[in-house]
């Protein structure tokens, strides 16, 4: 049997992998700047919507462990350095840690844009959109067809075997993964590995040529409206109806945002930035802590210890009531508040925070006093 | 069951309405005296929302006059480091905590940032907001949290449970 | 010539009962109106989120604390009794019920949509055979006309409807079995690290009483709370865990808000929400603000003619001293049913002059003796459900001729519920003039150590307790107050006896310190054979109308149809002859099954 060459598959995974995690904190810093009760819709739509980046984050993992690859989150070039930039054709866009704010939905927009060549102007927003978003020449669904491609490919050349040879305990499983998003996919063969791909991208950018995410068809879930389709309603403050076609603007109920009811969080924070000894400071780096252990525990989770996803989970709400307290401590005399920096913190840095598992605790070698 | 709060549920929580309305070194004072009766550390009281609020409520429940009596005579102790006062400090301010002057209010302050509820001498009692029950202190000193909020996630009741509550 | 009637069926009340009974109705395209008394509100999480916030701005924290009281529905609360004083029993003069004792009756309801699953804690234990037996058995209590097997496809139909995590090779015990292949639709809910150091510190306990030797065991529990899901459920079809109403994704796991009672802050707990929504996609018509105040009916055949009942309108911004305006209604069906939860259930038949003398006798709760105390290390109280698990061992016993059984709840919440920690713990260290970090120290230490327990004891049927009616007591839409009389007998208190001792000898056994000691001026205090005892309500109001053979012996018959009103079907605790040590809510939701069964071959026979 010829010797398969996964390197080119393994690097794209992990791009993906990675791509799905980049778009994780600025979501977050949107949806921790606003409140549950006073921004009701746009609170369900965030928190939504970075659900189910966490689920195309598991789901490229799957696949990347189906083809006996191994996932690299705990490491220092994971987590992009906010401002990052995108590219495309004729210009960069930054994508940042702001607050929830016009600017920040439309970074959204950007990030979530389908991949259809034609875009009717739906607003003044729009206008600067008419292009797709580039990764590497290509949209984000064009990158994604590529590693379709890859693996019809391969399989095609050397069997399904010997491309799917990675070991099915790895695969996380709906057991370990809840609460909204879809379903989670265990990838064994090309069949689940196109499927996972297809969730990925339609509930992205949506079905083709619908706004739909597609998720009635996979998930048996009322239809839901795509993440592109989503921050549209935000950003127009009305919903898509039933039948509403992607060109045309939503002619659904109205809603209400309140875009003056946000925390005034200062942009990009960095825990260096805030003085020492201050409260920010003191509650930036214990942020950056917690965030570094959780990507410690995604990275066991998806290397083999299934079990440990509940754990990330448990981090991340304690990562969700730190910031809150961050976003309540001065960042500077204007009147900015401080804010989540999503720093990576090395691990011979790394301390217990008072929230801490059992397995993380025998890693960092502290006594429990 | 006062619900007079149930308007203001939110506007004290995240935005800084009235922090830097407020005279800066009272609210420095206030925030110093909290930190060594609470026993918590500035950036955790900072981090609840709550400085700018809870004074206005000690001031409205104590008076001007009270409230400053009780400020002045704890910055006389000239304490260096709240978050790590020494035996020294700690019997001077015990005798505060202790002494017939300021018992009761001393109590009823740290009543107000433990529960975020406000116990009047008459017997009354009220809570601030959703908020401030929320952020009540008593449930990070046993390293649990709020019933009813701060859910720490699935699973994570089978834990060991942890043995301190915060990183100061 | 037959008489037009405005529907199929009409439900008097929407919680779990009457949403089962109107959804399985629906379900098979009957023409279905659910009356509820409590205020119109609409199915959107922001509206839920109002009841959360009355929560948390609450400065007592009881069951009903986040459902507003409402004057033209008003509901029980816990803190209507008082103290003993002088050795009396004081009661709130201006409470719901009006109590004339000796017993404090110390459980509440709730009436609004959705009804008291709106505050459960969210235990789903089925009854063992022997509890619907006790008086062949041991000679105490009541027989039920059914049995054990009878109920068991229901208890699957109502466990698939709550959304029942569990293991089920735990479950088997005392007789209870399963189908072959049945497992519970989702996992069971992790127990807490207090439950698993109990499992572990009582492995060779042994608890000695009155000459027997018993070993116990500490099982998780049962719940309808959401948990993962089990692939192998419904052969092999799997299930989806159902999340809050109006915003699904949230509530799909139990993510350990610890105020199951009084609030579900995410829905993972089933409250009856969730199958009163189904219901009304299905066609049903939900009527808030629409109290029954009588049932018609024709005093010669005994069938039911219509319903009576006040309209409402909302009262908002009612200037003091306005009363709430109403207008009387009729509606009418082809069968009733009256799904209000036993005392409200007894209290209607009552006011609609019924003749049955078994209406409002027969009152039953679970007194739940509380005991306390300190686990020997560290386990972390205050997180999670409010118990993961339980000691069912001394459930079913010869014993049960001499003095009640009990069910043993493990409390994962402090001493919260006898107590009200860890604010009482906050102000006996602040009285101590403690502050600062040793403020935080001593409340660490101790309150991480703290447990407790609930013995549910076992009460018996008895026509002494009761629900009756008096002109004099009504509330502020003409409606009747329940009256309750209400005692414990020698029976519960050996078995409170037992349950004291067993509380004794666990703390011995793990080398905990116990630290149950009894206030005589709370309600619920008693002394007996010179022991102090207290006790409180479990929230299990039941017997109100029993089931039984005959007319004579019972209010309804095993199809839970009234003997005398051959057009009315009563569902509820009120229906049951003994709760055994079960929470009953998922026998009843299982009888709910049953009794739709019923009413819909009726109406099919009708046809």
């Amino acid at each position: 049997m010829s010797k398969i060459d996964k390197t080119p598959l393994f690097t794209n995974l992990q791009t993906a992998i990675e791509l799905e995690h980049s778009t994780i904190p600025p979501y977050l810093a949107a949806y921790f700047t606003i409140d549950q009760d006073t921004n009701t819709f746009a609170w369900d739509v965030t928190r939504s919507v970075f659900m189910e980046e966490m689920l195309h984050m598991t789901l490229a993992c799957n696949i990347l462990n189906a083809v006996g690859g191994q996932p690299s989150i705990d490491n220092p070039k994971f987590i992009p350095e906010y401002p990052t930039t995108m590219e495309f054709a004729d210009r960069k866009f930054e994508v940042g840690i702001i607050k929830f704010s016009r600017p920040a939905i439309e970074t959204f927009l950007e990030i979530e844009k389908p991949s259809e060549q034609r875009l009717h102007v739906m607003g003044e927003h729009m206008k600067n959109l008419m292009e797709p978003i580039k990764l590497d020449e290509k949209t984000i669904g064009e990158f994604y067809q590529v590693i379709k491609d890859q693996l019809i490919q391969m399989v095609d050349d050397y069997g399904e075997a010997a491309v799917f040879s990675g070991k099915q305990e790895l695969q996380i499983s709906p057991k370990e993964y809840y609460g909204g998003g879809g379903e989670i996919i265990e990838v064994h063969n090309l069949d689940t590995a196109l499927l996972a791909i297809d969730v990925i991208v339609d509930q992205g950018e949506g079905a083709s040529g619908t706004i739909y995410d597609g998720d009635e068809t996979y998930f048996d879930q009322d239809q839901e409206v795509a993440h592109f389709y989503r921050f549209n309603e935000i950003y127009l403050e009305q919903q898509y109806a039933k039948g509403d076609h992607p060109d045309d603007p939503p002619s659904g109920d109205k809603v209400t945002v309140q875009w003056d009811v946000v925390v005034d969080m200062v942009n990009n924070p960095k825990a260096a930035n805030f003085p020492e000894g201050s409260a920010a400071r003191a509650k930036a780096e214990e942020f950056n802590q917690l965030y570094s252990h959780f990507l410690r525990l995604l990275h066991r989770a998806f290397n083999g210890e299934c079990n440990l996803l509940v754990k990330a989970v448990g981090m991340m709400y304690q990562m969700k009531y730190v910031a809150a307290e961050l976003l309540n401590c001065p960042a500077d005399h204007k009147g900015k508040m401080a804010g989540p920096p999503f720093e990576y913190v090395p691990l011979a840095d790394r301390q217990q925070y008072g929230w801490l598992v059992e397995e993380l605790v025998e890693e960092l070698k502290v006594t429990i006093p | 069951m006062n619900n007079q709060q149930d308007e203001d549920v939110w506007t004290n929580s995240q935005t800084s309405v009235n922090f830097y309305a407020m005279k800066k070194e009272t609210l420095h004072a206030f925030t110093q005296i909290s930190v060594v009766l609470t026993g918590f550390s500035n950036a955790d009281l900072t981090g609840t929302g709550l400085i700018a609020t809870y004074y206005e409520t000690v001031l409205k429940e104590l008076g001007a006059e009270e409230t400053s009596s009780l400020l002045a005579t704890f910055e006389r102790i000239k304490i260096s480091n709240p978050e790590q006062i020494t035996a020294q400090e700690e019997r001077q301010a015990q005798e505060m905590v202790s002494g017939p002057t300021f018992k009761t209010a001393i109590s009823q302050v740290i009543q107000l940032w433990y529960t975020g509820q406000w116990n009047a001498t008459d017997g009354s009692s009220y809570i601030i907001s959703s908020h401030s029950y929320l952020e009540g202190l008593v449930w990070k000193a046993i390293a649990a949290h709020p019933m009813g909020g701060k859910q720490p996630g699935y699973g994570t009741w089978s834990y060991p449970p942890l043995t301190f509550s915060s990183n100061s | 010539m037959s008489k037009k009637h405005d529907y199929d069926v009409v439900i008097v009340g929407a919680g779990i009962t009457g949403a089962i009974v109107a959804n399985e109705l629906a379900e098979k395209g009957h023409k279905v109106l659910i009356l509820e008394a409590g205020r119109q509100k609409n199915f959107s999480f922001e509206s839920y989120r109002e009841y959360l916030h009355h929560y948390y701005t609450n400065t007592i924290k009881i069951p009903n604390s986040p459902y507003p009281q409402n004057p033209a529905a008003p509901q029980p609360l816990v803190t209507d009794v008082g103290n003993i004083e002088d050795g009396i029993q004081q009661f709130d003069p201006d409470g719901y019920f009006k109590q004339y004792g000796p017993a404090p009756f110390q459980s509440s309801y709730t009436r609004a949509n959705g009804g008291t699953t709106l505050h459960w804690l969210g235990t789903c234990l089925r009854m063992l055979p022997s509890d619907f037996r006790e008086k062949d058995l041991f000679g105490t209590g009541k027989n039920w006309p059914i049995n054990y097997y009878d109920l068991m496809p229901y208890y699957q139909m109502a466990e698939r409807e709550i959304g029942v995590s569990a293991d089920v090779e735990e479950q088997a015990f005392l007789g209870i079995t399963f189908e072959e292949g049945y497992v519970y639709p989702m996992t069971k809910i992790p127990q807490s690290y207090l439950d698993q150091k109990l499992t572990e510190w009582t492995k060779d306990g042994v608890f000695e009483y009155e000459g027997e030797s018993f070993d116990y065991d500490v099982v998780s529990t049962p719940q309808g709370r959401n948990s993962n899901p089990n692939p192998q459920y419904n052969n092999g079809e799997g299930y989806q865990p159902v999340g809050a109403v109006g915003n699904p994704d949230l509530g799909t796991r139990c993510e350990g808000n610890s105020a199951c009672v009084p609030i579900c802050p995410v829905q993972a707990k089933y409250n009856a929400l969730k199958t009163l929504y189904k219901a009304i996609k299905k066609g049903v018509v939900l009527q808030e603000q629409s109290v029954a105040s009588e049932i018609l009916y024709d005093d010669k055949t005994g069938k039911i003619t219509g319903i009576k009942y006040k309209a409402y309108k909302d009262f908002e911004g009612l200037k003091a001293g306005r009363k709430i305006g109403y207008e009387e209604k009729v509606v009418t069906a082809k069968r009733y049913v009256l799904a209000t939860h036993a005392v409200e259930n007894a209290k209607l038949m009552l006011a609609s002059g019924f003749k049955n003398k078994n209406i409002g006798q027969n009152l039953m709760d679970h007194p739940v003796l509380l005991t306390w105390g300190l686990a020997p290390e560290r386990i972390g109280a205050f997180r999670g459900p409010g118990s993961t698990s339980g000691i069912p061992s001394l459930r079913d016993g010869t014993f049960r001729q001499d003095r009640s059984a009990f069910r043993i709840e493990i409390g994962n919440w402090g001493w919260n519920w006898p107590k009200g920690s860890p604010v009482t713990e906050l102000n006996d260290a602040l009285a101590a003039g403690k502050f600062g970090k040793g403020l935080r120290n001593a409340l660490l230490d101790q309150v991480q150590k703290e447990f407790r327990m609930g013995f549910l004891i076992e009460q018996q049927a008895t026509d002494r307790n009761c629900v009756t009616i008096d002109e004099r007591y009504t509330d502020e839409l003409g409606n009747y107050r329940p009256i309750i009389n209400y005692n414990i007998t020698d029976h519960e208190k050996e078995g409170m006896l037992a349950a004291k001792e067993f509380s004794k000898q666990l703390f011995e056994t793990i080398g905990g310190e116990s630290k149950t000691a009894y206030d005589p001026s709370r309600g619920g205090y008693i002394e007996y054979k010179g022991e102090s005892l207290w006790w409180q309500g479990a929230g299990h109001l039941a017997g109100t109308h029993i089931m039984g053979t005959d007319a004579e012996n019972s209010v309804v018959d095993k199809d839970q149809r009234c003997h005398e009103h051959e057009n009315l079907f009563l569902v509820g605790c009120g229906n049951m002859p003994s709760m055994g040590t079960s929470n009953p809510t998922l026998t009843i939701a299982a009888l709910s099954f049953w009794a739709a069964e019923n009413i819909d071959n009726d109406l099919k026979d009708l046809k």
